[in-house]
C-alpha cells in the first residue's frame, strides 16, 4: 500500500475541511479526488504533502509514518495548480533544483545531476526548451515543466493539484491523455485533485468523490457512474434526470407509468428519487404501461449525438433529456411537439429524505 | 487627431509648465542655492570647510551609523516582512501597525524615548552609568535613534511584494526537499531582490539625513557625537554661512548618488518584467 490515511481531520477556525477521513491508495494506482470546491479535497492533498497539518489521524506513506514529518523529508512529488514554476530560473534550473539542494552526501556530481535534469527534460517532451525561462513557456509547456521538476527527486508518491485548471480545453484534453500514458509508462503512485468529471473519469483508475469533507463513495468509472451510493454521486457525475416516484413491492410508480426496481433494491416502501442517465432512456414504438409518455421541445445533433428536451406532465419535472446517437434514433426527425415514448435501459433508486 | 486632443494641447503646456516651474522653484532652486553657496567665498574656503577636521569626523560618524543601521533594519525588515505576509498568526496585525509607528511619531519624540529610557535619569541610566555604559551623548545613542526612525523602510517595501508573491513557491521548494534556509535564499530573495533594493535605498537615504531624533540624543559634541546634518546646524547658528552650505553639499551629494541608484534600481526592474513579457509574446506567437 502506498498512501494509508486513517480519520484525518482538519479545521481552519470554525469551517471543517475534513471531518474523519480514510482512504488507502495503492502502490502504482492513479487516484482522482473530485468533489465541489470547499469539498476539502485539495486540504486532503496538502495534508499527504505534509503542507498542512492535521488536526487528528495518521498518515502512512510506505507503511512509514509521516503524519508528523515536514515536508521536505516526506519524497513527495507536488505538482501546484499555478505550477509555482520559480521565474528567475530557466527550465533547466527549475527541474535541476530538488537535486540541487540535496546535502552534498547524496547529490550527484555536475555531470551525473546534467545528465538525468537533460532525461527528465526528455521524457516530458521539452528537449531543446531547457534554457528558456517559464515567462517564454506555453500554459501547457509550463505544466510540463512542474511534472518534471516534481519527478526529479524520484517521489513516493506524485501529488497533482487541479494539473488541468489552468488551461484552454484542447490543449487540456491532450494533455489528460499524455498524463496517462506517462503514469502507465512510470507508475508512480499519484493523486490528483479534480472539480471535473469528465477529467476523473477519463483519467483515473479509481475515483475518490468528497463532499463537505467526508467521502462520499469510491471506485472506479463505471462503479461511480452506474451504481451510484447517493442523489448526489449520481449528480456529481454527468448530468442525470431526476423523477420523484413511489415505491411499492418492488414496482416504482410514476404518474401513470409502472416501472420494475433495479434487482437488489435495498430501499423501504414510500417515497423515491429516480435518477435515470440521459444515455439510458430509450424509446419504444407503442406506448403501454411502463412507458412515459413526454413531448419533444429540443432536439439537436452535438456531433457524435443527438440530445432531445422533452416536456413531461409529471408534478416537479417540467423537463427530461435524452442522449442517442444516430442510430438509436426514431426512423424519423425529431421536432418540436412530437410525442414519444420512453422507458429507461437503467436507473438508481433512492430513499426521499 | 481628434478634437479632443488638439483641444488639450493648449491644456497639456500649461500643465507641463506649471509642473516644471513648481519642481524648480521648490527643488532645483533650493539644491542649486546649497551649491551656490557652498563656494560662494571661492573653491578654497569649500574645501578648507570640507576637509576641516569636525566636518569630516562627522561624516565618519554619518557613515559609521549608516552602516550599522542599515544592514541591521536590513535583515529586521526582511524577517518582519517575511513573517508577516507568509504566516498566519495572533498578533499579525498589530505587528503591521507597530512598523508603521515609527513613521506615525516625530522623530524628536523618537529620540526623547531613548532619552527616558536610557538617560541618566532613565529607567536603564543608572544600571548603564554603573557598568560604564554611554548610550545617551554618545554613538550608541545615535545609532538606536536612527535604526528606530529608518525601522519601516524595508519591511513597508516588502510585505506587499512577498504577499503577491504568495506562498506556492516557497511550499514547492519545501516539497523538493529544501531546507527553509535554502528555500529563502534560492527562491524567496531573488523574488524579492528589487524591493528588497529599493527599501534599503530609502532607509539608507533616511539614516543618512535623519535630524530630529538624532538631535535629541546625540548632545551635539564636536567631533565626537556630531553626524553631518547636525554639523551643518551648528555652523549655520554660527553664522558660518558658507561651511555650512559646503558640507551640506556633502549631504546632497551623498543624496544625489541615492536618488540616482534608486532610479537605476527601478529602471531596471522594470526592464527585467518588460524583457519577461517580450519574449512571452514573441514566444507565444511563433
Amino acid at each position: 500500500m502506498s498512501i494509508e490515511i486513517r480519520n484525518l481531520q482538519k479545521s481552519f477556525g470554525a469551517f471543517t475541511a475534513l471531518h474523519g477521513v480514510d482512504l488507502d491508495i495503492d502502490d502504482g494506482e492513479l487516484m482522482a479526488l473530485l468533489g465541489p470546491s470547499g469539498c476539502g479535497k485539495t486540504t486532503l492533498l496538502r495534508m499527504i504533502a505534509g503542507l498542512e497539518t492535521p488536526d487528528a489521524g495518521s498518515i502512512h506513506l510506505h507503511g512509514r509514518d509521516v503524519t508528523r514529518l515536514a515536508a521536505r523529508h516526506r519524497g513527495v512529488g507536488f505538482v501546484f495548480q499555478h505550477y509555482a514554476l520559480f521565474r528567475h530560473m530557466n527550465v533547466f534550473e527549475n527541474v535541476a533544483f530538488g537535486l540541487r539542494v540535496r546535502p552534498r552526501a547524496t547529490r550527484p556530481a555536475e555531470p551525473a545531476l546534467r545528465d538525468k535534469v537533460n532525461r527528465i527534460i526528455d521524457l516530458v517532451q521539452l528537449g531543446g526548451m531547457a534554457q528558456r525561462f517559464p515567462d517564454q513557456l506555453s500554459g501547457g509547456q509550463r505544466q510540463r515543466v512542474a511534472l518534471a521538476r516534481a519527478l526529479i527527486i524520484e517521489p513516493n508518491v506524485l501529488l497533482l493539484d487541479e494539473p488541468f485548471g489552468a488551461l484552454d480545453a484542447q490543449v487540456r484534453r491532450q494533455l489528460r491523455r499524455w498524463l496517462r500514458r506517462l503514469h502507465d509508462e512510470l507508475h508512480v503512485t499519484s493523486v490528483f485533485v479534480t472539480h471535473d468529471q469528465d477529467e476523473a473519469l477519463d483519467v483515473a483508475d479509481r475515483i475518490v468523490l468528497l463532499n463537505h469533507g467526508q467521502i462520499e463513495q469510491m471506485g472506479n468509472a463505471s462503479q461511480l457512474q452506474d451504481h451510484p451510493n447517493s442523489v448526489f454521486v449520481s449528480r456529481f457525475l454527468g448530468e442525470v434526470n431526476h423523477l420523484p416516484g413511489q415505491l411499492l413491492q418492488g414496482r416504482v410508480t410514476l404518474g401513470k407509468t409502472q416501472w420494475n426496481a433495479p434487482a437488489g433494491t435495498q430501499i423501504e416502501d414510500g417515497s423515491v428519487d429516480v435518477c435515470v442517465r440521459p444515455y439510458d432512456l430509450l424509446w419504444s414504438a407503442a406506448a403501454s404501461h411502463d412507458t412515459l409518455t413526454v413531448t419533444v421541445t429540443d432536439a439537436r445533433w452535438l456531433g457524435g449525438r443527438y440530445r432531445i428536451e422533452f416536456s413531461t406532465a409529471l408534478e416537479g419535472v417540467p423537463f427530461i433529456t435524452a442522449e442517442w446517437s444516430r442510430t438509436q434514433m426514431p426512423d424519423r426527425e425529431l421536432a418540436s411537439g412530437d410525442i414519444v415514448n420512453l422507458k429507461p435501459h437503467r436507473f438508481a433508486l433512492f430513499a426521499r429524505s | 487627431m481628434n478634437r479632443l486632443h488638439e483641444g488639450g494641447r493648449w491644456w497639456r503646456v500649461c500643465l507641463i509648465a506649471g509642473a516644471l516651474a513648481i519642481t524648480g522653484l521648490f527643488l532645483v532652486l533650493p539644491l542649486a542655492m546649497v551649491l551656490i553657496g557652498a563656494i560662494s567665498k571661492g573653491i578654497d574656503v569649500y574645501l578648507a570647510a570640507v576637509t576641516e577636521r569636525h566636518a569630516l569626523a562627522a561624516l565618519r560618524l554619518t557613515l559609521t551609523v549608516t552602516a550599522i543601521a542599515v544592514p541591521l533594519n536590513l535583515v529586521f525588515g526582511v524577517v518582519a516582512a517575511w513573517c508577516i505576509a507568509k504566516f498566519e498568526f495572533p498578533g499579525r496585525s498589530a505587528l503591521i501597525t507597530l512598523i508603521d509607528l515609527p513613521l506615525a511619531v516625530s522623530p524628536v519624540i523618537s529620540g526623547l524615548i531613548y532619552v527616558l529610557l536610557f538617560g541618566a535619569q532613565g529607567v536603564f541610566g543608572e544600571w548603564l552609568g554603573e557598568h560604564g555604559f554611554r548610550v545617551i551623548f554618545a554613538v550608541p545613542g545615535i545609532v538606536l535613534a536612527t535604526i528606530f526612525v529608518t525601522f519601516p523602510f524595508v519591511a513597508r517595501e516588502l510585505i506587499p511584494v512577498m504577499q503577491a508573491q504568495g506562498r506556492d513557491y516557497e511550499e514547492a521548494a519545501l516539497s523538493l526537499g529544501a531546507s527553509g534556509w535554502q528555500t529563502f535564499l534560492r527562491v524567496t530573495l531573488p523574488n524579492i531582490k528589487w524591493g528588497l533594493l529599493y527599501g534599503v535605498i530609502l532607509c539608507n537615504a533616511r539614516a543618512m539625513g535623519e535630524f530630529g531624533a538624532v538631535s535629541v540624543v546625540s548632545g551635539h559634541i564636536r567631533g565626537k557625537t556630531n553626524t553631518l546634518p547636525l554639523h551643518v546646524e551648528i555652523l549655520y547658528n554660527e553664522y558660518n554661512h558658507a561651511a555650512a552650505f559646503a558640507v551640506a553639499s556633502l549631504l546632497a551629494l551623498l543624496a544625489l548618488v541615492t536618488l540616482v541608484l534608486k532610479t537605476w534600481v527601478e529602471s531596471k526592474a522594470h526592464r527585467d518584467r518588460q524583457a519577461a513579457n517580450n519574449t512571452t509574446n514573441d514566444e507565444i506567437l511563433t
